[in-house]
């Protein structure tokens, strides 16, 4: 009898590890299939997926929400001290060498001081995510920049009104970004919800609005001067620029729409931008609006020029063959970088 | 000895030679871009190079960290107003300030088009289109084009036109074009006011 029980509870046990496998076995090829779609749309956007669908898991090393030796997530994996905003507002108008002595503060790196330029009057000190301003005359701390983002950071929560402003459509980046992400997007995008304040893109929970992490946008006001966003630490720079910018011991790089950033490997603040990338378009789309202007570089003139059957278009380091007809973008027929 | 002294010497170089490659954007020097592949991507006669090193764009594009950019690969089409059009600008438009980095950015970026884009393909678009071509620029707008009096006119979503005075200079990394007026981003792309809603 008891032999027949745990016969029964094994099979059962069987059953049901059958059934996880099989979920398992189901996401993996949901997730697959999301992936191939969002390859075939888009190849930076699903680049750019993939990599995001690992933070989750860099999250979850604390196995819960809330503060990492005191600190919020993104500023811990920094690994260089953490202040939450509240905490150093109450440094304005304190003497230097107070904050100093509570946090260490340096001067900015020399690549960077263009950007925060010293002035008669005021001069700059960096540390735990912030700039000070400092009056000259009486080195007291008179004004502080988060370099972060906007203001909020991640293990925060965003505000109620926050929570109703969303992603700015004007450079497609509402579809980068979504409101939110469909159901086939699978795990670690459950609950995810984008939002917009000041020039800064918020990935909160759609519930309470508690950060998961904070993307600068460039155009948006923000970006060189500002610290790279702690889940971008990972090299992410498309294909076809690859070749050129690539991480040395002193600088990395970072793609995010509308540029590939350079970023100082010590602070992680983006010094300057490597290039510009055009909203632009991939093959499968019809042609946006503004694009049907010819404008393949010179070297490339004489082979790619527009006739009545096709046209050739240049984006962000290709040149497109487009059906001037349907205006649909029919295939890539040169990658000018590599 | 000697060889102590050498090896410091050496070092010394090396650590001066790091440094011009970090500094590529100091004051009265052409920018570079930022490595060696891009910079040979680039070619020599870049954009960055060849505009007035002590113009009010460049001064602009530097204040937004672009002035590396423009001597990169590329290629980009960029219109550049004069400097006498900078100064009708509202005040504080070109402000360097790191408040101000968002609005520069949006400005500089809305006068910059992918790719090579000559006068003569502008023209072709305008005739092809019943005398008006639309532009996308890297920050995401759009510019009008039309003719007048045989000159081609730009005019950014305000209104605001500016004609195009001198055309293709050509660079290793793409196209000048002088302007004499200053063109404005749409006031959506400068950025959004807390709590509105756009988009979905």
């Amino acid at each position: 009898m008891a032999e027949q029980a745990a016969h029964g509870k094994a099979a059962r046990e069987q059953q049901v590890d059958t059934r996880i496998a099989q979920r398992g076995g189901d996401q993996a090829a949901r997730l697959a299939e999301v992936q191939q779609r969002l390859a075939a749309n888009n190849p930076t956007a699903a680049e750019r997926i993939a990599s995001f669908r690992n933070a989750p898991t860099t999250f979850a090393v604390n196995g819960s929400r809330g503060l990492i030796d005191g600190c919020p997530p993104g500023l811990w994996m920094k690994n260089n001290g953490c202040m939450p905003p509240g905490q150093a507002a109450k440094l304005l108008g304190t003497p230097l060498a107070a904050a100093a002595a509570a946090y260490p503060l340096s001067a900015l790196p020399q690549p960077l001081t263009y950007l925060y330029p010293d002035t008669p009057d005021y001069y700059y000190r960096y540390g735990d995510g912030y700039l000070y301003q400092v009056d000259r005359g009486t080195n007291l701390i008179a004004s502080l920049l988060p370099l972060i983002g906007g203001g909020y950071l991640p293990g925060q929560y965003l505000p109620q009104p926050y929570m109703a402003s969303y992603v700015p459509d004007y450079y497609g980046l509402n579809s980068f970004y979504p409101a939110s992400y469909g159901a086939d997007y699978g795990y670690g995008y459950e609950n995810l919800c984008n939002r917009y304040a000041n020039g800064v893109i918020y990935q909160v929970d759609c519930d309470d609005g508690y950060v998961e992490n904070v993307i600068p946008l460039y155009a948006g006001g923000y970006g060189v001067g500002q610290m790279l966003p702690s889940a971008y630490s990972y090299y992410n720079v498309p294909m076809q620029y690859r070749s050129l910018y690539y991480d040395t011991p002193d600088y990395g790089y970072w793609y995010a729409p509308g540029a590939i950033y350079q970023y100082d490997q010590r602070t992680s603040l983006i010094t300057s931008v490597a290039a510009l990338m055009a909203p632009g378009f991939t093959v499968g789309q019809q042609l946006p609006v503004g694009y049907d202007v010819y404008n393949v570089p010179y070297d490339y003139r004489a082979t790619y020029y527009d006739t009545p059957n096709a046209w050739y278009r240049y984006n962000n380091g290709y040149i497109y063959q487009v059906d001037p007809v349907t205006q649909i973008v029919t295939a890539i027929v040169a990658s000018l970088l590599t | 000895m000697n060889s102590r002294a050498l090896a410091w010497g050496l070092a010394a170089v090396v650590l001066a030679a790091s440094a011009c490659n970090k500094q590529g954007s100091n004051a009265g020097q052409a920018p570079q871009a930022q490595t060696r592949d891009a910079q040979k991507a680039a070619g020599t006669k870049t954009i960055a190079a060849g505009l007035a090193q002590n113009g009010r764009f460049m001064a602009a594009a530097k204040g937004a960290g672009l002035d590396q950019t423009l001597a990169g690969p590329g290629p980009y089409t960029v219109f550049v107003p004069d400097d006498a059009a900078f100064d009708a600008a509202p005040a504080g438009t070109f402000d360097v300030t790191p408040q101000n980095r968002g609005q520069l950015t949006g400005v500089l970026t809305n006068l910059i088009l992918p790719g090579t884009v000559l006068v003569a393909d502008i023209d072709k678009l305008v005739d092809k289109n019943k005398g008006k071509g639309v532009l996308a620029t890297v920050g995401g707008g759009t510019l009008t084009a039309t003719k007048d009096g045989g000159k081609t006119v730009l005019t950014d979503s305000a209104g605001h036109k500016a004609t195009i005075t001198q055309a293709d200079e050509q660079f290793t990394n793409g196209v000048v074009h002088h302007i004499d007026g200053l063109l404005m981003p749409a006031k959506a792309a400068a950025g959004l006011a807390v709590g509105q809603k756009v988009g979905k």
